[in-house]
């Protein structure tokens, strides 16, 4: 039967593995063991992705010579343009909540601060997908009526049949599953900050 | 003293302890080690915030407090569980010793996850006026849950070492 100063006097003894020293760090910038920078990182090459895309599209519709002749055709790539960099700027605005959270404060505020950017990830699970789907296939259906003036009616209908059937099940199905999924582990990640700030808070 | 001396200092004097208390949240060395690594990183970011309102080793330990609580536990399952741990299988004769701490770690590791932190702290004999403001609590509600906390570990380490 032990009291609590022998369970203190095994602790203070050298444990197994305490004779190897933790090492430094070797390139404090670059570690990978951070999540919270890893999420940083997720989110800032998201973000210069969907910049360089819509850099690309512009770069097409300028100097690609494509010589449509309808406006709406070079409207559907300013929209997948336009698309892309306010996707960006979302990625970017997220990033840079990420960034602001304080590992400085009492950990109540800063469990505060994470519970907040996983309301926030979990409101904008809601509409962003959706609408990044719609606005996407507005601009493609848009770009694609020029292009596909003239060419053979079978061609043009398989291409749209299995371009729908492919965004129907992306959507439906794979969006859909992944939104719950995701929500799921929102919800979850959420509610243990919460009973980890409730601890903190309980007075006893 | 430039910024990369002063952590090498800080690492020096105080990542043994912050392991410790990494490892006795855990309960895992691996989990252990990455929530060190993330801890030290997260001080090398916010070296420039100090302002000296509070010692080095409270600022230090907040951050790991922080870095431990909020550490998103995608591999809880893999953490210690005591309850699917065949504690007579462990070699009980050459390493008793390693065997005792082998045990404590793991009937900390039953305990709430602020209560582990706090009582690591504890264990290391931190002042308690600093674990309170480590953990952004009031010194007598510390003292409270302490005591508390205290009486469920000893149960816990007492019910495993009579298995």
């Amino acid at each position: 039967m032990q009291d609590f100063d022998s369970l203190k006097n095994i602790w203070q003894q050298p444990a197994p593995g305490d004779e190897v020293k933790p090492k430094l760090p070797v390139a404090i910038s670059n570690a990978s063991a951070s999540s919270k920078m890893k999420m940083q990182k997720q989110h800032s090459i998201g973000a210069l992705m969907l910049v360089f895309t819509a850099i690309l599209i512009t770069c097409l519709a300028l100097f690609g010579n494509f010589n449509f002749i309808h406006w709406y055709t070079y409207g559907g790539m300013a929209l997948i343009c336009i698309t892309c960099l306010v996707q960006a700027g979302i990625l970017y605005s997220t990033y840079i909540k990420i960034k602001g959270i304080d590992d400085t404060v009492a950990p109540a505020a800063h469990l505060q601060q994470w519970e907040a950017y996983y309301e926030l990830r979990r409101r904008q699970n809601k509409w962003n997908l959706p609408l990044y789907y719609i606005v996407l296939n507005v601009a493609m259906g848009m770009y694609l009526i020029e292009v596909f003036t003239g060419r053979p009616v079978i061609t043009v209908t398989i291409f749209i049949a299995v371009y729908i059937a492919w965004m129907l099940f992306a959507y439906f199905y794979l969006g859909r599953k992944n939104i719950k999924k995701e929500n799921r582990r929102l919800q979850q990640i959420m509610d243990e900050l919460k009973a980890i700030e409730a601890q903190l808070n309980k007075s006893e | 003293m430039n910024q990369q001396q002063e952590f090498t200092s800080l690492y020096t004097q105080y990542s043994p302890g912050i392991h410790k208390l990494c490892l006795g949240y855990t309960g895992d060395a691996s989990q252990a080690q990455d929530l060190l690594q993330e801890t030290f990183i997260a001080v090398w970011n916010n070296m420039q915030k100090f302002r000296g309102d509070a010692k080095w080793s409270t600022w230090i330990y907040r951050i790991a407090m922080n870095t431990c609580l909020s550490y998103l536990r995608k591999n809880k399952e893999s953490s210690i569980d005591i309850e699917n741990t065949s504690l007579t299988l462990l070699p009980d004769v050459a390493n008793t010793k390693e065997h005792e701490v082998e045990l404590l770690y793991k009937s900390i590791s039953r305990l709430q996850e602020t209560d582990r932190l706090i009582i690591t702290m504890v264990l290391e004999d931190k002042p308690y006026q600093e674990i309170a403001a480590i953990a952004g609590i009031t010194e007598a509600n510390l003292r409270v849950k302490i005591h508390r906390i205290k009486k469920q570990l000893t149960e816990i380490y007492n019910s495993y070492a009579r298995l």
